[in-house]
Order: C-alpha cells, then structure tokens, then sequence
C-alpha cells in the first residue's frame, strides 16, 4: 500500500478526484469557516468544527472529513489574524502569537507580522503533510503490533499527557481526566451488554453524545463568559507582503524545520492538540535564538517556532486517528464522532483496505494551504473590522443560538441541548475551579470505547492476568516514554531549579 | 490565596464524596459473569483513582494552610451570587437558560432564537437601541441560519 509508486500514484488520484466544483467548493468553504471561527475571539477551533459538523450528517463520510479537516486548518490558522492585530488570540493556540505579533502590530508592523503568521503557516502545513506520509507506513505497521494491552497504554498515554500538560495544577487536570472517564461509562456496557449509571433513563441508557458535550464545554462556555465585553483597540493596517514574509521565512528556515517536526510529533501524541505544542515550538524558538532578549517584544523567531509548530500539529493528529481511531486532538475527536455515526471505525486495517482515505485527506490540506493564503491575505482587514464593529456580547448571543442549533441538529433531540447546555455549566463552573477542560473531553472520548473494553479484553485475553500489560514488548515502550514525560515533568525542573511555567495571557 | 486554597479544599471534599459514590455504585453493578467481565471494574477502577487525586487536592491544600469552614460555604455562595464582578456571568447563564428549557421546547427552535437574540441585542448592546436596530438585526440572523440550515442542506430543524 505505502510504496513509493503507490503513494505517488494515490496522490495524483487524490488530486484528481478532489478537482471538482464540488471538492474545491467543500474546501473553500471549510477553510473560510475555519478561519472566521478561528479568528472570533471566543469562538474556537474545536467549536467551529463541531458546528460546521451539523450539516455534514446527510453527506458522504469522506467528504465529511475532507470538509472538517479544511475547516481544522483554516481555524488553526484563523486565531493569529486577532492575536495579532487586536491581542486577542482567536484560538488558545495562538497565544505566543498574540504575545509577539501584536507589539510588531503597535510598533507599526502588523502587515509583516500578519505576513509571516499566513507564510510559516503554510509551510508549517506542508510539512507536516510530507512527514503524514512518509511515517504512515510505520504507523500502520506499528497498530498492526498493538493488542489490547499496547491500545490501553496508548489511551492511557492520551489522558495522562491531557491532564499533565494542560493549564493549572496537574491533580486538577488528572481529576479532570478522570471524571470523563467515569462519564463516558455512562450507558449500557459494550461488552456485558448492562445499563451503568443510566437510572432508568432512555437518554442516559444510549450514552452522553460526544458533540453536543463539546459544544458546551467549548461554546456554551465562552457564550456565559462572553457577557464580559472586552474593550478593544486596533490599528491601522496595509497590505500584506508575501513575498517580505517568505524571505524572512527562508532566513530561518532551520528553525521552522524543526519545530514543524516537535508539532507533527506533538499531533500524533493523542489528545494533546495545537494548544500545547505553539508553547512548545515559541519555547524551542526562544532557548535556540541568538536574540533571545527580542522574545516579548515582537520577535519574528518566536511567531516562526509557535506558528510553524501548530500547523504542523494539525496533519500530526490525522495519525493515530487513521492508523488507530485514537483521536490526535479535539477537532480529530469531533471527526472520529462523525465516522462513528456513518458506522465507521478507523483502526489497524482501515488504511490498508482505504487507502484513498489517507491521500484525499492530505490532498485536502494541500489545497487548504494555499486556500487559507488567499484569505488570510485578503481578507484579514475585512475580519480585523468585524471583531472591531461586533461586541462581544452580541457575538455571544449569536453563538449561543450557533450551539442550540449544532446540539440539536445531531439528533434532533431537544434533550441534547439541555445537555450541551449543563455540560457548559459544568465548563465555566471548571473555569473558575482552575481546573482545565480539555482532559475532560478526552477522557470522555477515550473511556468507555477504547479504555473500557481494551483493558477488559486484555483481561479475559490473558485469563485475568495482569502481567502482560507490563512484560509485552511495546506495552513496555510505552511505560517508558510516560516515565520519560514524568521524569522531564517533574524530576529534571527540579534539578533544573525550574517551576511549571504559567502560560497565562495577559491582555493589555 | 488562601480563599483558593479553601476552595479547593471544599472541591477535593466534593470530589472525594462522588469517588467513594463512584466505587460503591460500580462494585455493587450485579454480574454476570466473573469479576473481569463486570461492568462495574473500569468504573470502580476509576472511582479508586478520584478518591486518591481527591485526597492528594486535600492534602496539598491543607499543608498550604487551607481550612474548611462549614460556615463560610453557604456566605460565599451567597456573596457569588451578589457580586457585580459575577453578575454578567449569572446573567449570562440564566438568559440562555430560559432560551433552552423554556422558549426552543414552547415555541420552537427559530421563533425563540429570534426573541433571545433580539432580547440580548436590546439588553446588551446599547447602539442597537437606537433604530430598534436589534429587531431586524436578530430576525436578518435567524432568516440566514433558516435558509443555511433547513433550505440548503436540508436539516429538519423546526
């Protein structure tokens, strides 16, 4: 399947089959929404996803996927245009972009920031879609190892990695995790066949639905929080220079190499997501940079390593998911719902009897590249003059009526959106707990489905014997590298003299 | 400081008293089969480790110098739900609310998007009073959803 030959000859099949009014339409259409969800403060990624997801029921899964995947870049993308001009990430992901980009933009220079976020954006893409494919054929032959001792580790791996390296203390993100492991029990068990914690109810015996829980948790939330109407300022803007930002690009380029390969390894690590690694790649950017006292003050090497790193996350999250149907980050999470729903399960053999799958999604990319380049080019002044014309409170009404409409649309059952709703309850109510939401919804994602029944047929596998789960080959790789990540968590900083850093934003 | 520390005390109590419900409810799930066909082992399982985070958040807050005050807990409720600094977000969950539980189940879906947004327009947006620009700004914004939603892609959204 992953010869040369093969893959050259998918890609060119790809690219045909997409190069229709229909695909190129699709694609145009996920990445303008992407980017405009993106770019809304208060509106995320994750929920722009999820909402453009209502309407992808009645379509092919395919294109489904090809649809969101573009919508995915677009918004990843779309947080750095009002990090930039208005200090206001779009996107969490966006917030080392914020932190440079707008004191370029108040020194004058936000065309060459905005110029530099759209060019190390694409080419952060592009890597990441080259190292997608030419690590496939080691995914695949990696899941054909994993048994169900080797998918529980991985799971595990997911939600621990969630909750250690998200905002705030790590118990609060490991209570976090747990919780939505325990919801996602929720239901009638998928190997015993009994009702959990479903007390009676018809609606709690099916499970709690995964989009309508993260349109609350992601959009209801920002709805109750949106009331708070933040006092914007912008500056004037010119026109974007491509051509000014690929040559800064190419100056340093070496450091885009590099963290375009911490994102996309950042991407294939479930559950972790674009949030983190555009820290990880400012960080790199800042400990290798020969200017490091230019960090905070409108460091071009610092938008190149968080930009660079978080695209390269976004083909990342497709590898684990594919090779898997282990989700790489939320977005992919939404995704793997909607396959669900069409009665598909990606796992070890998807690719290898859909190999299409793989091409026509990196075609997608591709093409949602250059895509977001246009937009972003030509369009970022037209959105800078929306965020600033829109208050924030009317946007939150709006997005409110967004949520009750993408929760309802799934089933059309009013009882999802009451629990979209209490899940946004439940999200502020977290917020102001400091405890962080995202190993929830992995947690969530990974419980029940894969945790739940990998560990119990692990179990009957080896007769109740819980040793293989610490003497098989990659189930004990996997030990070692969390132990590896609780070691640099914790061990080094300490004789590093280092405390977790507090990647609060403060807005000016 | 202190009162974040007395909060998270209060929390891990909280957390710790669903872990132990967790365990209880899981481990007495009926079975089947034998014990690692259960429904209730993964569960129970991670009803075990909440109460053991739950007890480390307790821990960590006590040894920082929090304390539970029995007292205090239903007063900074209270003061919560008074504080200017926590009414938008009241604000914001109640309005929502009674769109949700109330208006989309009586009068359906578009009809009560167009009155809650048209409401939150007049009520927080004070440049669209003038005019009654908030009118036909919320029905423009219901008009659109109606024809993306219902028209174009053909959802039975009522």
């Amino acid at each position: 399947m992953m010869d040369w030959l093969s893959m050259l000859t998918g890609l060119g099949k790809a690219f045909v089959d997409l190069s229709t009014p229909y695909g190129y339409w699709l694609i145009t259409i996920g990445c303008a929404v992407g980017i405009l969800g993106g770019a809304l403060p208060g509106v995320s990624t994750t929920m722009t996803v999820a909402l453009l997801a209502v309407i992808t029921y009645t379509m092919d899964p395919l294109w489904s996927i090809i649809l969101l995947s573009a919508c995915q870049l677009g918004g990843t993308y779309g947080g750095s245009i009002s990090a930039t001009v208005l200090n206001i990430p779009g996107t969490p992901a966006s917030a080392p972009t914020a932190i440079e980009g707008y004191q370029l933009t108040k020194k004058g220079e936000a065309e060459v920031a905005l110029g530099i976020n759209v060019f190390t954006s694409f080419m952060g893409n592009n890597l990441g879609l080259i190292m997608l494919l030419l690590t496939m054929p080691l995914f695949v032959k990696l899941s054909m190892m994993f048994g169900p001792w080797e998918m529980f580790w991985f799971g595990i791996f997911g939600v621990f990695i969630a909750a250690n390296l998200s905002e705030g203390d790590t118990v609060k993100g490991l209570i976090a995790a747990t919780i939505g492991l325990i919801i996602s029990c929720i239901g009638i068990d998928p190997i015993d066949g009994s009702p959990r914690f479903a007390y009676g109810s018809t609606y709690l015996m099916a499970g709690i639905p995964l989009i309508p829980v993260m349109i609350g948790l992601y959009g209801f939330t920002e709805v109750f929080e949106g009331l708070t109407d933040v006092k914007v300022s912008s500056f004037p803007l010119k026109k974007t220079s491509l051509i000014g930002a690929a040559r800064l690009w190419w100056k340093y380029r070496w450091l885009s190499f590099r963290t375009s390969i911490l994102g996309y390894i950042i991407g294939v690590a479930p559950g972790i997501g674009a949030n983190v690694s555009c820290w990880v790649g400012y960080d790199h950017a800042k400990s290798t940079s020969k200017e490091p006292e230019k960090f905070g003050r409108g460091s071009i090497e610092g938008l190149i390593g968080s930009e660079t790193c978080n695209m390269a996350n976004v083909p990342g999250a497709y590898a684990p998911v594919l090779s898997l149907g282990v989700p790489g980050d939320a977005p992919t999470a939404i995704m793997l719902g909607i396959l669900m729903l069409h009665g598909i399960r990606p796992g070890p053999m998807f690719l290898i009897t859909n190999p299409q799958w793989l091409y026509q999604i990196v075609m997608a990319l591709f093409i949602a590249g250059f895509l977001f380049v246009i937009i972003g080019t030509y369009a970022g002044k037209g959105l800078v003059r929306l965020f600033v014309s829109t208050p924030r409170t009317a946007m939150s009404a709006i997005v409110a009526v967004l949520c009750a409409l993408g929760a309802y649309a799934a089933n059309t059952n009013i009882q999802d959106v009451f629990t979209a709703f209490v899940f946004g309850v439940i999200g502020i109510i977290m917020n102001r707990l400091g405890m962080p939401v995202s190993p929830l919804v992995l947690g969530l994602i990974l419980g029940s489905d894969l945790l739940d029944v990998e560990f119990r047929k692990a179990l009957l596998a080896g007769k109740g014997s819980i040793t293989p789960f610490f003497t098989r080959g990659v189930s004990m790789a996997l030990i070692a590298f969390i132990a590896v990540i609780l070691f640099f968590q914790y061990a080094y900083p300490k004789i590093r003299g280092q405390h977790k850093k507090d990647r609060t934003v403060i807005l000016e | 400081m202190m009162e974040s520390l007395n909060r998270d005390l209060r929390v891990g109590c909280v957390v710790l008293a669903f872990g132990l419900y967790v365990c209880w409810a899981s481990f007495t799930m009926p079975m089947r089969g034998e014990f690692i066909e259960s429904p209730g082992i993964f569960p129970g399982l991670m009803g075990i480790l909440l109460v053991l985070f739950a007890a480390m958040m307790i821990v960590k807050a006590v040894r920082k110098g929090g304390r539970f005050h029995v007292a205090r807990v239903v007063g900074s409720t209270i003061s919560i739900m008074k504080s200017q600094e926590h009414r938008p977000v009241i604000m914001g969950i109640i309005l929502p609310a009674i769109y949700i539980f109330v208006g989309i189940p009586l009068i359906g879906f578009y009809i009560s998007s167009a009155l809650f947004m048209a409401i939150m327009f007049y009520v927080f947006v004070e440049k669209w009073r003038k005019w009654l620009l908030f009118l036909p700004i919320a029905l423009g914004i219901t008009g659109i959803l109606y024809l993306t939603f219902n028209t174009l892609f053909q959802l039975q959204i009522w």
